[in-house]
């Protein structure tokens, strides 16, 4: 059984008296183990995807499965990476990363402990307490990803996390967000991220699902099978790169 | 005092660069890497030298490559990664300066308006607030230094 | 270390800037009171209480309004730019706003009616100009203020630009200074015509009450039909009250906000532009556009008849300084120079002389004996600043509420906006008739009545403030809550209320300057004839000034309850407002 299941699922916005179908028919499935990255031209409703998929809305017909059953709300086993970071700013970076955990009622030492096993691994050690103000973007999305980590979700979803981030410290993060992915000791299997570069989702993903411009529609599935650490100097690199850009051009 | 500026970038950014070189093959012509980036050269050649300051890369003649250290750099995890970080930065002049400033005070605790004023004597006011914001930040990532936004203080970070 | 112990310089002497301006503006006060006080002569006595006469008076009050408003309005735009514009002025002009604006102006009506009245020799217009005044100060700091805050907005360039292309005074004035100014200018007008308000009922029911004076308008006919016994029409009286504030904000202000929003200068596309339906209502109106036409016809007409009689004296000038300048090169200009020193140092030697008498009269008046009563005013503070907090706290506890619910209740927001508007719209003052009427003469009413009063001028600034909080939590802070999973009350905790402390501080920095006004008016009340009092500082002022007439007194209650408003603010809110913006601001 794969881990995410979409079925036909479809998203029609009534706004004054018009409907707009911002999806059409979306059906894929995300297995145990995988980065697939969801790409296409902006307002293909891909974001609108990712937020039903982790509950904060819901789909107007069709069905999202995880693990068999319908996502009704937000699911504990799936959290989420914003673009914007979302971090509060008058919370510490240790009480961002808790928030979640708190919430669960999950108590202080326990809540402590986990929030410092998650700093450090995404290198945030010495930035504990730091004020999201006081932090540079790399290091506002780092506090993001331990957010999500700390709760232990079997699914993560990344909502465009590395645009607002400049071309350096994007490099830099897409790097770490593969290496903690690939590291056995963390409890995430899938990622699923969304975005608009397609270098990107060729360097990340194992999977692309293409959109077509609005209504989103899944244009293709892509498999990227090159080998890890992957370069985007390669050949094959930039041959798969080429590929996916004339499906959605 | 002598003082050698930080370049205001941060350690991010740098490390973002060393991986894209990495990719390049370990050695690449500034001008085609700002330019596969869409990288204005005002914005990369701070980043580059930020990178030579920590020895983790070295230039010329227009070209960047990676150091032996800048290799090693790479291939190690984040924690390793910031010890390298904490060793490099320590040679600096600026860091061992606020590194033995904080050492003579109790504690090790120090106001950050102590270094401000400091810097202040050598430096417009903005860029010695900036100078210091740097100096907090990278050594915080690399654990040297702490810093406590409540009290506004500058702290040696004894792990 | 040399740069702060500059700036400790400079803050240094802006504090002594404050002083000195307080004390000069105590001076002025001290000598104004001291006229002999012989201007007591009865005014007209009972005022016609029908309903017939509403439409006059009415109109009475909205003259009094709007002639405070040119008035204040004048002045603003005078005493902001010299501020800007000349910058030695403007060390001095900026410390003084400050010490007017955190006077509570109430406080300084009966000196104004010293003042004006004295100076017709008890006649009604003294009166009348005592009531502008009044409305004056209500109105004018907080546009001032608008008027210098937009004005060093300018972008430099933009300026520097102008004067590289040669725009002479008069066209940068209206082309890029008066422009500038427009958005800020209007809203503070509007902030401050709501103002205007209050104190206009205020200084209405003043006059009629205590002191033996009429001043026929809508706020002495609410306290005469009060006394009356004749609630019906006060009511009447109120709704008139109302409907002309809601017509004027519908006709005039909104489509002003409305042309106003388009001077902004925009660094961002955000959403549609704001439209009007009244404004594109007034530009289709054939009358309009004539009185438009009719407008730049006479401004333009004015303006050459000025230009006319300004160019052949200046040219002249010119023409003398050029000779001048060649025949002695230098001298002119020399002398020029050293008669502007003396006419500065002349200015100062002036103001110091002023200093120090304000300093010897005030001196010579605190070391006389202190009157028994004096030894009240600590106690006095502390009931009215415990009826305050009380006031306080009530509107707290059910604001913070209700903005919630509204701002995030969008059907709540739509409908249950416009009546808090309206009901705020109700200057605090004119439900002062109906709340004596109600509870004077009963034990404790007083007190009961002073808090009411105070609630009434305190709450709407906290709930205006919270809701617009509220709605400004970003959407992506309250997705990243609901994807974690946060509910109840680590939800309020943890995101409501610091999201909401910023303004929560504003509000309420805001509320408190409005309940130290209200109570002025609400601790001390004639009604028919008698006194009712609830014992604290605005009772003890009110009483001085007009039954002891104790020169001393008035000046002890004033001093300290200036002081007190002053530490609290230095003490209490500047520390929160500090901590607010640097930690509890959300930046995007």
């Amino acid at each position: 059984m794969a881990l995410l299941e979409l079925k036909d699922v479809t998203k029609v916005y009534a706004e004054e008296g018009r409907s707009i179908t911002v999806l059409d028919r979306v059906s894929f499935d995300v297995e145990e183990e995988r980065f697939v990255c969801l790409v296409g031209p902006s307002g293909c409703g891909k974001s609108t995807l990712l937020r039903m998929i982790a509950g904060l809305d819901q789909p107007t017909s069709g069905r999202i499965l995880y693990e068999g059953r319908p996502v009704a709300g937000v699911d504990p086993h799936i959290a989420v990476v914003f673009q914007s970071f979302a971090l509060f700013p008058w919370l510490t970076v240790t009480q961002n990363v808790e928030l979640g955990l708190e919430s669960r009622g999950v108590d202080p030492t326990t809540r402590r402990r986990f929030a410092d096993k998650y700093i450090d691994q995404v290198g945030l050690d010495g930035f504990e307490e730091a004020y999201p103000r006081e932090l540079s973007g790399g290091m506002k999305q780092r506090v993001g990803i331990a957010r999500a980590l700390a709760v232990e979700p079997r699914l993560l979803c990344m909502d465009e996390p590395f645009s607002a981030l400049d071309a350096l410290t994007a490099q830099n993060l897409r790097e770490e967000v593969l290496s903690l992915w690939e590291d056995p000791n963390l409890k995430v299997s899938s990622i699923i991220m969304v975005t608009h570069g397609i270098e990107e989702a060729v360097f990340m993903a194992d999977r692309i699902v293409a959109f077509s411009a609005r209504p989103g529609r899944v244009i293709s599935t892509v498999p990227v099978d090159l080998p890890r650490p992957r370069n985007r100097k390669d050949e094959a690199f930039l041959r798969l790169t080429d590929q996916v850009y004339s499906l959605i051009v | 005092m002598d003082l050698i500026l930080l370049p205001d970038v941060s350690l991010s950014e740098v490390m973002g660069f060393l991986e894209l070189l990495e990719d390049a093959g370990g050695r690449e012509d500034v001008f085609r890497i700002s330019e596969s980036l869409n990288l204005e050269l005002d914005d990369i050649l701070p980043v580059i030298e930020a990178g030579e300051l920590l020895a983790l890369l070295e230039a010329e003649e227009g070209d960047v490559a990676l150091t032996a250290l800048g290799r090693g750099f790479l291939d190690a995890d984040v924690n390793q990664r910031k010890k390298i970080l904490a060793r490099q930065l320590a040679g600096i002049k600026v860091f061992a300066r606020v590194l033995a400033t904080l050492r003579e005070h109790r504690n090790g605790r120090a106001p950050r308006r102590l270094f401000i004023d400091e810097f202040a004597e050598r430096l417009p006011d903005e860029e010695a607030a900036r100078l210091v914001h740097t100096v907090v930040d990278w050594g915080r990532y690399a654990e040297i230094i702490g810093y406590s936004p409540e009290t506004e203080e500058v702290y040696l970070d004894q792990g | 270390m040399r740069r702060a112990r500059g700036q400790a310089l400079a803050s240094a002497r802006r504090q002594l800037m404050r002083l000195v301006w307080f004390l000069l503006l105590a001076g002025a006060l001290y000598f104004i009171y001291r006229r002999p006080a012989v201007i007591f002569r009865g005014g007209p006595p009972g005022v016609p209480s029908d309903a017939r006469a509403i439409p006059y008076y009415a109109s009475l009050s909205l003259a009094r309004m709007t002639a405070a408003y040119v008035l204040s309005l004048l002045f603003s735009i005078v005493y902001g730019y010299t501020a800007w514009a000349n910058r030695p002025a403007g060390r001095f002009l900026l410390p003084l706003l400050d010490v007017l604006q955190s006077v509570p102006v109430l406080g300084f009506f009966p000196a104004a009616v010293f003042f004006f009245v004295g100076l017709f020799h008890g006649g009604r217009l003294g009166l009348e100009l005592a009531a502008v005044f009044l409305i004056f100060t209500s109105q004018a700091w907080n546009i001032t203020f608008g008027v210098y805050e937009s004005l060093t907005t300018i972008p430099r360039d933009l300026d520097e630009a102008a004067r590289a292309f040669g725009v002479g005074p008069g066209l940068r004035f209206s082309r890029l200074l008066l422009p500038a100014m427009v958005p800020k200018l209007v809203y503070n007008s509007m902030l401050s015509w709501a103002g205007g308000w209050y104190f206009l009922i205020a200084c209405e029911i003043i006059s009629l009450g205590p002191v033996n004076f009429s001043l026929p308008g809508l706020g002495s006919y609410l306290i005469n039909t009060a006394q009356d016994g004749r609630l019906g029409l006060t009511m009447l009286g109120l709704a008139a009250l109302v409907a002309l504030i809601i017509a004027l904000d519908l006709l005039l202000w909104r489509p002003l906000g409305v042309w106003a929003s388009r001077f902004k200068y925009e660094l961002t596309a955000s959403g549609p532009a704001p439209t009007s339906r009244v404004l594109t209502m007034w530009r289709k109106w054939p009358v309009a556009r004539w009185t438009m036409v009719a407008g730049v016809a006479v401004w333009s007409a004015l303006r050459r008849v000025v230009r006319a009689v300004l160019t052949p004296p200046r040219r002249g000038l010119a023409a003398a300084e050029k000779v001048a300048d060649r025949r002695w090169p230098g001298l002119l200009a020399r002398l020029g120079s050293f008669a502007a020193r003396l006419v500065g140092w002349f200015i100062v030697a002036g103001l110091g002389y002023l200093v120090i008498r304000s300093v010897i009269a005030l001196g010579r008046l605190l070391l006389q004996p202190m009157p028994p009563e004096a030894r009240l005013i600590p106690a006095a503070l502390a009931a009215s600043f415990l009826r305050l907090s009380l006031a306080y706290l009530i509107s707290l506890a059910w604001t913070v509420p209700a903005a919630y619910f509204i701002a995030t209740n969008e059907r709540a927001y739509q409908v249950l906006m416009p009546v808090f508007e309206v009901l705020a719209s109700v200057p605090a003052t004119a439900l002062f008739p109906v709340i004596v009427f109600i509870i004077a003469g009963r034990a404790g009413g007083m007190n009961v009545a002073a808090v009411l009063l105070a609630l009434t001028g305190m709450q709407w600034y906290l709930l205006f403030n919270l809701v617009s909080g509220v709605r400004s939590i970003p959407a992506d802070l309250e997705e990243a809550a609901r994807a974690y999973g946060l509910k109840g009350r680590l939800y309020l905790t943890r995101v409501v209320l610091p999201a909401i402390f910023p303004s929560l501080v504003t509000g309420s920095i805001t509320a408190w300057g409005g309940g130290w006004n209200a109570l002025i008016i609400a601790e001390y009340v004639v009604y028919r004839g008698r006194t009712f009092t609830a014992f604290g500082i605005g009772s003890l002022l009110d009483q001085a000034t007009y039954t002891s007439g104790n020169l001393q007194m008035i000046w002890l209650s004033l001093i300290s309850m200036v002081l007190l408003i002053v530490t609290l603010n230095r003490a209490f809110w500047r520390p929160l407002y500090d901590l607010a913006a640097r930690r509890f601001k959300i930046e995007y």
